[in-house]
């Protein structure tokens, strides 16, 4: 019997998995939805601590509803098991330090939601958002996960790209950022990244799971079958944000509603992936939540959904939507000449002997030149040394700016693609309209 | 399919794909736990595999169900105060509060709070018998008892210090039922119309003979079209302001207004009993 063809082809689908898993995580992303994604959670954030703020004391000081000590004991296994959530905030139990820490925050939330150094303030809103929750437990719901969430993976991504403060602060620097690493982490450009990929990869996927189970814990109930589910919900003195008791006169209406709710919710996970039915997918996600928002007394939840759901959103269709531009200008930012190959043809390095303009890092890697020391370069005067290695470290720059240039210059292809094939769509729909005039009997 | 080459060597990769994979392992995990959670516990695989990253998960608040409106959109749980203010007057509180929390959010806060009173209510006990046959249990009983108890003594004591000079304090839940919309189209009523509220009892489960188990429904509530009265036993510990009182029973006759609920300020009997509601007498 032959084995090797079963075994080529495991062997063949083992890569192919491979493939598709490097595809779907490491795939440089734009991070312009991020970006927009950034603003939403920082007004999001923002307005829940400003809304802490206007009853500060009762959610969080020493004579709170749930006082820093219970707080600390729901935690810490007084009661049972304990577990690892944790809250510097348990200890604080002075007023003037609780305000102090709350101006700190919405501070740091500001800072997040403008993108002024959203590299540090986005970690930070995240850690700041933590420690109010292990801190707040008992006065939480839905809105605190989705937000959580968000700040937590957009603390991983350069969410800081577009349409904020840091952005406007790499123009000004423009110069100074070629040669300072700390600051092109600081300061990240608008190319696409791997970190803006993972980051939103994780939050669709989170997003799956929220929904996933959200249905199946639903499907656990008689009512999500039944279809009064929907009833029950508007029916809630306490929730309801309008009065839609008239409702309860039309019961194919809302056990329609209701199991629409259901079947979406258990099938997002999967139905959200096909660009097909992604707008279906998310349209039903702006109706369903905007109904929260609207109706059920949750605006903020039901709105942070519905941004939530914007990660599935591609950002080329975003940008375009939000700036404006057209398709064909859509990356034109980009198209400035940023690498100054000028600055790599060093004179005095032609001179010694250095200035061979195909050096590439692998041929300072073979020759054991490490970039960024001088133990390659001993035998040279510091001099020539120094100059050496700040030529090592501009090619190195102008290497990562040229393969920035092409990863935006394949996402500028695909778009392109995207536009012809619309084009041609059209060209057929044109032509087919002409011929089907062209058949018309005249009257004249 | 094509292979574009990506812009990471592939030992970061691997760094990265493992990171992401416990990650999402901590996001599922939970969920999943909450799901195959049945009266015997969780499920022991599903345990099992959770148990790894089950620390990451509260740190990071992973740890959700995710279980909005489920299984079925139910009744609402709030919290009613009563005390005497400075100025000898009974004052009735109900939280949350429409009218007085606000912007929404601020609504909502009051209302998650009241929402989880009621979410880790224990009867009181345990019963007597239950140490004998299952001393686990029975630990876990009265751990979540003290739990519920110091939760309530909390808020209880919140109240009294936000209220200058409030006295004889005390909070009790009550359950808001949603009618049906059978019950809505035969006869339109409000949703907040008094018969719409109960108060929830605070007392053990009580045994009816050897053997057979007989649990008192603490939640029982008033049909439509009944007396607007219902028996109230007053959360003994929370009145008293003790944490550790032993639980008394008491009856009054309630009628739970949402009326009542901002600021009613009635006044007192001069017995010192409210004429209507919160008047209590120990067994």
């Amino acid at each position: 019997m032959n084995v090797t063809a079963p075994l080529s082809e495991i062997r063949g689908w083992t890569r192919r998995a491979f493939d598709a898993w490097d595809q779907f995580w490491f795939t440089p992303r734009s991070s312009f939805v991020l970006s927009l994604l950034r603003i939403a959670t920082g007004m999001f954030l923002l307005y829940s601590h400003l809304v802490l703020a206007t009853d500060l004391s009762s959610f969080l000081g020493a004579d709170a509803w749930i006082n820093p000590e219970v707080a600390k004991s729901l935690h810490d296994g007084t009661f049972g098991e304990s577990d690892w959530g944790r809250s510097y905030l348990w200890s604080i139990e002075s007023g003037a330090l609780l305000w102090i820490h709350h101006l700190v925050t919405l501070a740091v939330t500001t800072a997040f939601m403008i993108g002024l150094g959203t590299r540090i303030t986005a970690p930070a809103a995240w850690l700041l958002q933590l420690m109010y929750i292990h801190r707040l437990t008992g006065a939480l719901f839905g809105l605190d996960q989705i937000v959580t969430y968000m700040v937590m993976y957009l603390s991983l991504a350069p969410c800081g790209s577009f349409l904020s403060v840091d952005a406007v602060i790499r123009k000004r620097l423009d110069g100074r950022l070629d040669s300072n690493r700390k600051l092109q982490w600081l300061f990240p450009d608008q190319s696409p990244s791997v970190a803006a990929n993972v980051a939103t990869r994780l939050l669709q996927l989170h997003l799956c799971v929220i929904y996933l189970f959200g249905g199946l814990a639903k499907a656990r109930g008689e009512s999500w079958w039944d279809g009064t589910a929907m009833w029950y919900a508007v029916g809630s003195y306490e929730y309801q944000s309008l009065d839609m008791t008239w409702i309860a006169g039309y019961p194919r209406v809302f056990s329609f509603l209701t199991h629409v709710t259901l079947f979406w919710e258990v099938s997002y996970c999967f139905l959200i992936w096909p660009k097909l039915l992604r707008p279906v997918m998310l349209l039903v996600a702006i109706a369903v939540h905007g109904g929260i928002a609207l109706f059920l007394g949750m605006a903020t939840f039901g709105l942070a959904m519905i941004c939530a759901n914007a990660i599935f959103i591609e950002p080329t269709w975003l940008r375009r939507l939000f700036t404006g531009k057209p398709l064909e200008t859509i990356e034109s930012d980009f198209d400035d000449p940023e690498i100054d190959m000028s600055e790599l043809a060093d004179e005095d390095l032609s001179d010694s002997g250095l200035g061979d303009s195909n050096l590439s890092d692998s041929d300072l890697s073979d020759s054991g030149f490490e970039l960024g020391s001088a133990s390659g370069v001993g035998g040279l005067s510091p001099d020539i040394k120094e100059k050496v290695l700040e030529r090592a470290r501009k090619v190195r720059a102008a290497g990562d700016k040229i393969r920035k240039r092409y990863l935006l210059l394949k996402e500028r292809e695909k778009a392109l693609k995207q536009a012809t094939k619309e084009l041609e769509r059209r060209k057929r729909r044109f032509a087919r309209r002409v011929a089907k005039e062209g058949d018309k009997p005249s009257d004249s | 399919m094509s292979h574009e080459k990506v812009p990471l060597r592939k030992g970061i990769r691997v760094a990265i794909s493992i990171a992401v994979v416990l990650h999402l392992w901590a996001v599922i995990l939970p969920p999943l736990g909450f799901q195959t959670r049945g009266p015997l516990g969780s499920s022991p695989s599903i345990a099992t595999l959770a148990s790894p990253v089950r620390g990451y998960g509260e740190m990071l608040y992973l740890n959700r169900g995710y279980a909005f409106f489920a299984p079925d959109p139910g009744p609402s749980h709030l919290v009613q105060a009563s005390y005497i203010d400075a100025g000898g007057n009974r004052v009735e509180e109900m939280f949350p509060d429409r009218e007085r929390h606000w912007p929404r959010l601020l609504y909502h806060r009051h209302f998650m709070l009241t929402e989880f009173l009621h979410e880790i209510y224990q009867p009181p006990g345990p019963p007597g018998d239950l140490a004998g046959v299952d001393p686990e249990a029975a630990s876990l009983w009265a751990a979540a008892r003290r739990r519920y108890e110091t939760v309530r003594q909390s808020y209880t004591d919140h109240l009294n210090n936000s209220r200058t000079g409030s006295k004889d304090l005390a909070i009790r839940r009550l359950e808001h039922r949603i009618p049906s919309f059978i019950e809505i189209v035969a006869e339109p009523i409000q949703l907040d119309d008094p018969r719409m509220y109960g108060v929830l009892v605070d007392r053990p489960v009580d045994f009816g003979g050897p053997g057979e188990a007989q649990v008192i429904d603490p939640e029982t509530l008033p049909t439509l079209g009944a007396p607007e009265v219902d028996l109230v036993d007053l959360d003994a510990g929370a009145m008293t302001n003790q944490s550790n009182v032993e639980q008394s029973q008491v009856i009054g006759v309630v009628q739970p207004l949402p009326s009542e609920a901002s600021q009613a300020n009635e006044p007192v009997a001069e017995d010192g009993n409210d004429a209507s509601s919160f008047e209590a007498v120990s067994e």
